[in-house]
């Protein structure tokens, strides 16, 4: 979000509290983001209604036109914030657009440009392998030889989405 | 003020604005009317400013009460016959998934995936219908129980067939259908739903007070034991009630796939209480009898109201919930009261 500009950022995520992995990510963004942070949270209870999604973060757009970003906490919100998008019409067009996670609808909404970014939370590269890893350290001493370890792009953009979509299948 | 005008005027016909007055209090939309006015003024005074007024939010705060006001006119008809339905928001989910299964993934066009839908529903609807019928036990229990079982069949089914549990893209696998139109246009600036919404109330408020078969619900829920001896089949009665439940819940299944372009097997979580809540709002009563369409109607344009309301107002969005249970408390408690002051007279037990 730094990198395209935004200035005035909103955040669709949980009412701080409700959901700790989510107030995470909240903070995280909130802390990593140079411009003013707002947030749109969304009721536990309408979290699985995209359309009170949608309908919640037009409100926030709605009283603050100074917001020209929108920031998704997860894979909950994408489908909601597209139609957020789209209903806003020019402004809609004019402002950026980010989450975290990735769904079959947020690549194709990256693929059409009304996406900028997605952060792909990789499972298997942030969870099973570092388990795996630190296993194998334990009990045998093995310790992996190069230092990095190379995964697929974890930042989706238009460039590379294509690649992402070849390697997953449509979901 | 007006009153000290015109009672000396009124002189021996005094007695007439008292009873025209009870005559209003006694309806059973009199809370909700109010309420929502009482409501929108509140929106309007103080976040106007910020937006509320605008047509964008009108539309965003309508079709949030249309997805509930559609489901809840038929439970509305369900609680004048003294039954509850728990499972409508897992069936809300349950005709996503298969909607958006069949027409994304199996590649059929919307009239037909819509009739599985409509299908399934009325299938579970009767089944609702004839195991609260036949074991006479709660309904409030059975719905529950059917509840846990669609919800949980609806997401199994969809992790096996896809392993997500939502399906993007209706939409665009449908394309410009003909019968898209029907929930995807938009009545000038409001979204199609809102028509259904109202003409399923208009239909619902009909059949209860136009129709035989409208005295037959009254029947049915005020006083069972005496609708049986007159000869009105009541287990029918019933079980046709919770097939037209269960076939609003499709309808705001496939309203919510083209409001979204997305399905999900998790949709319309709670929508089961807000239904009620609507309803209750509107006037009915939980112990069956007594309830109005038009004013549940009512009931779900105020929910709809406060439910995007809320977001304006300068408060904290965390206390929404919060906010949400005192304005419900405070609609129960003005219904019970204006209705308890209304009966009084009458010496209704």
């Amino acid at each position: 979000m730094n990198a395209l500009g935004a200035k005035h950022a909103l955040v669709i995520t949980t009412p701080i509290g409700a959901i700790p992995f989510v107030d995470a990510r909240t903070n995280g963004f909130r802390k990593a983001f140079k411009g003013t942070s707002t947030l749109a949270e969304i009721p536990v209870s309408d979290l699985n209604s995209s359309n009170r999604i949608k309908t919640i973060t037009e409100t926030q757009l709605q009283k603050d036109q100074s917001i020209d970003a929108v920031f998704s906490i997860g894979s909950c919100c994408i489908a909601a914030m597209d139609q957020a998008r789209t209903d806003l019409g020019d402004r809609g067009k004019s402002m950026h657009w980010g989450t975290i996670d990735l769904t079959a609808g947020g690549m194709q909404a990256i693929k059409n440009h009304d996406l900028d970014f997605a952060l792909d939370a990789q499972q298997y590269a942030q969870g099973y392998y570092p388990v795996v890893m630190l296993a194998l350290y334990v009990r045998q001493a093995v310790r992996p030889a190069a230092a990095s370890y190379p995964t697929g792009p974890a930042v989706i953009t238009p460039d590379n989405v294509a690649r992402v979509q070849a390697a997953t299948g449509s979901r | 003020m007006s009153a000290s005008l015109t009672s000396p005027a009124g002189g021996q016909d005094g007695s007439r604005p008292s009873l025209s007055l009870r005559t209003f209090l006694m309806r059973p939309e009199f809370t909700a009317v109010v309420g929502t006015i009482v409501v929108f003024a509140f929106f309007a005074i103080f976040t106007g400013s910020a937006g509320f007024l605008t047509v964008a939010m009108t539309r965003n705060y309508l079709e949030v009460a249309a997805e509930i006001g559609i489901i809840a006119a038929p439970i509305t008809l369900l609680l004048v016959a003294g039954e509850f339905d728990l499972s409508v928001g897992s069936m809300v989910a349950a005709s996503e998934v298969i909607i958006s299964y069949l027409t994304v993934d199996a590649g059929w066009s919307l009239p037909a995936a819509l009739g599985a839908a409509v299908v399934a529903a009325a299938a579970v609807g009767t089944i609702n219908g004839y195991l609260v019928v036949r074991t006479k036990l709660p309904s409030f229990i059975i719905t529950l129980a059917m509840l846990f079982i669609v919800r949980g069949a609806a997401q199994g089914v969809l992790r096996m067939l896809t392993g997500t549990s939502t399906i993007d893209g209706v939409r665009e696998a449908v394309g410009a259908a003909p019968s898209a139109l029907l929930f995807s246009s938009t009545v000038g600036p409001l979204s199609i739903s809102v028509v259904w919404w109202i003409a399923i109330t208009l239909l619902a408020a009909w059949v209860l007070d136009g129709r035989v078969f409208g005295n037959w619900i009254y029947a049915t829920g005020g006083n069972q034991a005496a609708a049986v001896r007159t000869g009105i089949p009541v287990n029918r009665v019933k079980i046709l009630l919770y097939v037209a439940v269960a076939v609003s819940t499709t309808l705001v299944a496939v309203l919510d796939l083209y409001a979204i372009n997305q399905g999900s097997a998790n949709a319309a979580t709670g929508r089961e209480f807000e239904v009620v809540t609507a309803a209750v709002i509107g006037g009915a009563l939980l112990t069956g009898g007594y309830g109005s369409p038009i004013g549940t109607l009512f009931g779900a344009l105020l929910f709809g109201m406060v439910d995007q309301g809320f977001f304006f107002t300068p408060l904290p969005d965390v206390w929404f919930m919060t906010f949400l249970g005192l304005m419900l408390l405070l609609a129960v408690f003005i219904n019970n009261y204006t209705r308890m002051q209304a009966l009084k007279p009458r010496g209704r037990s």
